[in-house]
Parts: structure tokens; C-alpha cells; sequence
């Protein structure tokens, strides 16, 4: 336990010494936002329903920039090397880096959400779904490009490998997110709602097993 | 039988022994096929000889179903016993069932077209085999991604793996979504039974897209094979000149 916590905390250090690439990916989330007005026009008739799904598009997408390097650096510097010695095991190890990328990107997206969505003109009311839809769904996310990062990892071209690794499997994420995330759709905590947790629930078990069995070779082979 | 194969030497043979039998009765049964079903079999009374497509379209569909278990099964093969072969079947597999999905895809938007009035339609069944395209895509893409090509064998191994547990959620969460969008009236139900002059076509066609599936397959694996017999050999060559 000692050791998922002192993991955790360097990571968690290490991201805010980067803090730089943690804010690219807010401002990339936010960048794509703000074309959509711009592509679609500014009338608030045609933007209004169209909001739920271009702020999840947009998480989607914004997401994804960021997983391509969750590894890299603790590969090439040995330290999955070290992590597969000690006592913590490679998925455990696989888990707490979706925590931290979870942390350092998800979070801020989820802070910055509801301007972003006052500007899309989305009632207050269908605010609290949005946001709870959306935590859940970028933790899914993370786990996605978690693996992906992990089966990826010493791949040629890293980021459209992202891109095509992830958007398949994340087609659960995107259908139960925008549906969970309409207000009239009975409550908070609405089937689509249950249905994406459901979703996280099977990726937080697959996840880490698939990511620790990708890991072992990426470590083999940097070695 | 299954660690008999593990030598690929035997398997050279054996599939060096089967696959001029196989090849055979597989031009056979898609000739017969393709004859009774293009030639010989009454028109739909509704559809007329659009109903034709159907002698493709449906053993596409069937044929990418199954590679993508085959897939997934070859790669559990291949991270559980590190089965030689199983790396090579999955490599083998993976082009020819995307080739096959792509092919359900072209010629279920020929048959839509006629049918429906539109070449696409955001239906649940077109949109999960277009999905399983990109799955397929990314099998192929990570397989290859790296610079030494077996470093690849694992992670694709393991993306097959998942793929088989999660590409059933896509596809129910495929359905779920379309379902609440738009009563599902395009497709035709199933339970329209077949007649036998239609149904025997039909399942010649089945019958001879799968050997042919087995054939290429088989094929493949043997290219593979020798070409990593090449690989093999250059590098001993390199190696014998520099010490």
C-alpha cells in the first residue's frame, strides 16, 4: 500500500513540474469547443441541441492527446523496470497511472465544464447529469488509454495508434454518456446513467490485467 | 494435435497436404453457389434480383463474425501457451476478415440503395460491422506498429483478447442506441423463412466462402511462415560474416 501511495505521489509531483501539458490539454478541450459555434453559426436554436454531444466529442478528443506518453517516460527511463521488481504489482501499477492522468486531465475538464456549457447555452437543470455522466466517462476514458498507452508503447506513429486503438472501444462511453447526460432521461442516477457505470465497472476489471500483460513486454523490450 | 502443430514444420506439411483438396472442393462449392444463386434461383417476389446480393452479402457477414472469434481465440492461444502458430494465424486472419467486413459493407450499401432509397443508413446491425471494421483496422495496425514486426505479436494478441470480451458491449450499446432513436422498421425481420431454392444457394455459398476463408488463411500463414524462415536466414547470414 506504501508503495501504491509513493507511486501515486510522484506521479502526481512529476505532472505538476509538467504542468504545461496538463494545461494543453484543457486548452485543446476547450480550443474544440469553441469551433463548433464557429463551423455550426451562433444561433442559439441550432447550437442548443447540439451541445451535449460536441462537449463530449470534445472530451473524447481532448483525451486522447494525452495518452500517448503515459508510459513513455517510465519505460525509457527504467522505471516499469524497477515497478516489475518490486513488490507492487504491474497492474496495480497500471491503475494508479489512470488515477493520476485521470487527475491531472479529466479533473480540470470536468472544473471547466459548466462556463462551456452555460456558452452552449445548456439549461442549468441538465448541469448535474452532464457532470456526473462526464466524470464517469472520462474515468473510462483514462482506462481506454490506459491500455491503448500500454499496448502501444514503443509503437512507431504513438499518437494516431491512440486514436485507433481507443475510438472502437470507447463507442459504449460515447452512446451511454450523451444518453445519461440528457436532463429528461429520469433523474441522476438513470438507466444510462447505471449502464455507464457499468461500462467503467467491466473496464476497471479488464483493464488492468490487459495493461500489466502489454507492460511486461514493453519492459522486456526496452531492456 | 494441438502441440503436433506446434512445429511448424509439420504443419507446412500437413497444410501443404490439405490445401489442394480444400482449395478444390471450395471452387466447387462457390461455382455451384454462385450458379444456382445468380442463375437459377427465382427472383424475390418484393425485392426481384436484388434478392441476388444476398448470396454474397450474408456469407461476408458470417465470415467476419467468425474471424473476429478466430481472432480473439488466437489470441488467447497465444498469450496462454505462447502457441508458435497462433501469433501467425492471427497475423494471417486479421487482413482477410477486414476484407471481408469491408466487403459486407460495400455490398450490403449496393443492396440498400435499391432497397431503402440510401447507400447508408445509421441502422444498429450496419453501424457494429462498421465498428468491427475499425477493430479489425486496429488489430492490423498494432500487429505492425512496431520496428521489430514480432514485438508486435503480443500487444495484438492482447487487443484481440479484449476486443472479444468488449466488441460485445459496443455492439449492445449499438443496438440500445438505435433502438431509442428509430423504430427499427428498415431491417427485415428474420423470421421470414427461406425457400429451398433460395436456402440451397445460400448455403452452398456459406459452405464455400468458409473453405475459401480457410484456404487464404492457410495460404497466408504458409507466406509468413517462410518469410520469417527468410528473416531468420539473412540474419544467421549477417551474423556468419561479421564473426
Amino acid at each position: 500500500m506504501n508503495i501504491l501511495f509513493a507511486q501515486m505521489r510522484r506521479d502526481l509531483a512529476l505532472i505538476w513540474a509538467g504542468r504545461g501539458e496538463a494545461a494543453v490539454m484543457l486548452a485543446f478541450f476547450l480550443i474544440i469547443i469553441t469551433l463548433f459555434p464557429l463551423a455550426i453559426g451562433p444561433d442559439m436554436a441550432t447550437l442548443r441541441p447540439m451541445a451535449l454531444p460536441v462537449i463530449w466529442i470534445a472530451a473524447l478528443l481532448a483525451s486522447l492527446a494525452g495518452f500517448s506518453r503515459i508510459f513513455a517516460e517510465d519505460v525509457r527511463s527504467g522505471w516499469v523496470d524497477q515497478v516489475a521488481l518490486s513488490p507492487l504489482p504491474l497492474g496495480i501499477y497500471a491503475l494508479s497511472k489512470a488515477v493520476t492522468h485521470w487527475l491531472a486531465g479529466g479533473l480540470p475538464m470536468l472544473l471547466a465544464t459548466p462556463v462551456l456549457a452555460l456558452m452552449l447555452y445548456v439549461d442549468l437543470e441538465s448541469l448535474a447529469p452532464l457532470i456526473l455522466a462526464l466524470a464517469i466517462g472520462t474515468m473510462a476514458l483514462t482506462l481506454l488509454g490506459v491500455l491503448a498507452a500500454a499496448l502501444g508503447e514503443g509503437a512507431r506513429n504513438g499518437g494516431s495508434m491512440m486514436a485507433l486503438l481507443v475510438l472502437p472501444l470507447a463507442v459504449p462511453v460515447l452512446i451511454f454518456g450523451t444518453l445519461a447526460s440528457t436532463p429528461d432521461d429520469g433523474g441522476l442516477l438513470s438507466p444510462h446513467m447505471l449502464l455507464l457505470m457499468a461500462v467503467l465497472a467491466v473496464l476497471l476489471a479488464i483493464v488492468p490485467v490487459a495493461a500489466a500483460a502489454a507492460l511486461v513486454e514493453a519492459e522486456t523490450d526496452s531492456s | 494435435m494441438f502441440d503436433y502443430l506446434a512445429n511448424p514444420t509439420r504443419f507446412m506439411r500437413l497444410a501443404d497436404l490439405l490445401i489442394v483438396p480444400m482449395a478444390a472442393l471450395a471452387a466447387l462449392l462457390l461455382a455451384a453457389g454462385l450458379y444456382l444463386g445468380l442463375l437459377a434461383s427465382p427472383p424475390d417476389y418484393q425485392q426481384g434480383d436484388t434478392v441476388r446480393i444476398m448470396y454474397v452479402h450474408v456469407p461476408a457477414a458470417w465470415l467476419t463474425t467468425l474471424g473476429y472469434v478466430a481472432l480473439g481465440l488466437c489470441g488467447l492461444f497465444y498469450i496462454v501457451w505462447r502457441h508458435p502458430l497462433a501469433d501467425i494465424a492471427l497475423r494471417a486472419m486479421a487482413p482477410v476478415g477486414a476484407l471481408f467486413a469491408f466487403l459486407t459493407l460495400v455490398t450490403g450499401a449496393l443492396w440498400g440503395k435499391p432497397m431503402w432509397g440510401a447507400w447508408w443508413v445509421w441502422d444498429a446491425r450496419l453501424t457494429s460491422m462498421l465498428i468491427l471494421f475499425f477493430f479489425y483496422i486496429a488489430v492490423i495496425a498494432l500487429a505492425n506498429a512496431f520496428d521489430t514486426p514480432e514485438r508486435g505479436s503480443r500487444p495484438a494478441a492482447i487487443l484481440a483478447l479484449v476486443g472479444l470480451v468488449n466488441v460485445p458491449i459496443v455492439k449492445f450499446s449499438v443496438d440500445w442506441w438505435n433502438t431509442l432513436h428509430q423504430p427499427a422498421s428498415l431491417v427485415r425481420s428474420g423470421g421470414v423463412s427461406i425457400d429451398p431454392a433460395m436456402l440451397t444457394p445460400l448455403l452452398l455459398m456459406l459452405a464455400g466462402t468458409h473453405l475459401f476463408f480457410a484456404v487464404v488463411v492457410i495460404l497466408r500463414m504458409k507466406a509468413l511462415l517462410a518469410e520469417r524462415r527468410i528473416a531468420a536466414l539473412q540474419l544467421r547470414g549477417i551474423t556468419g560474416e561479421a564473426g
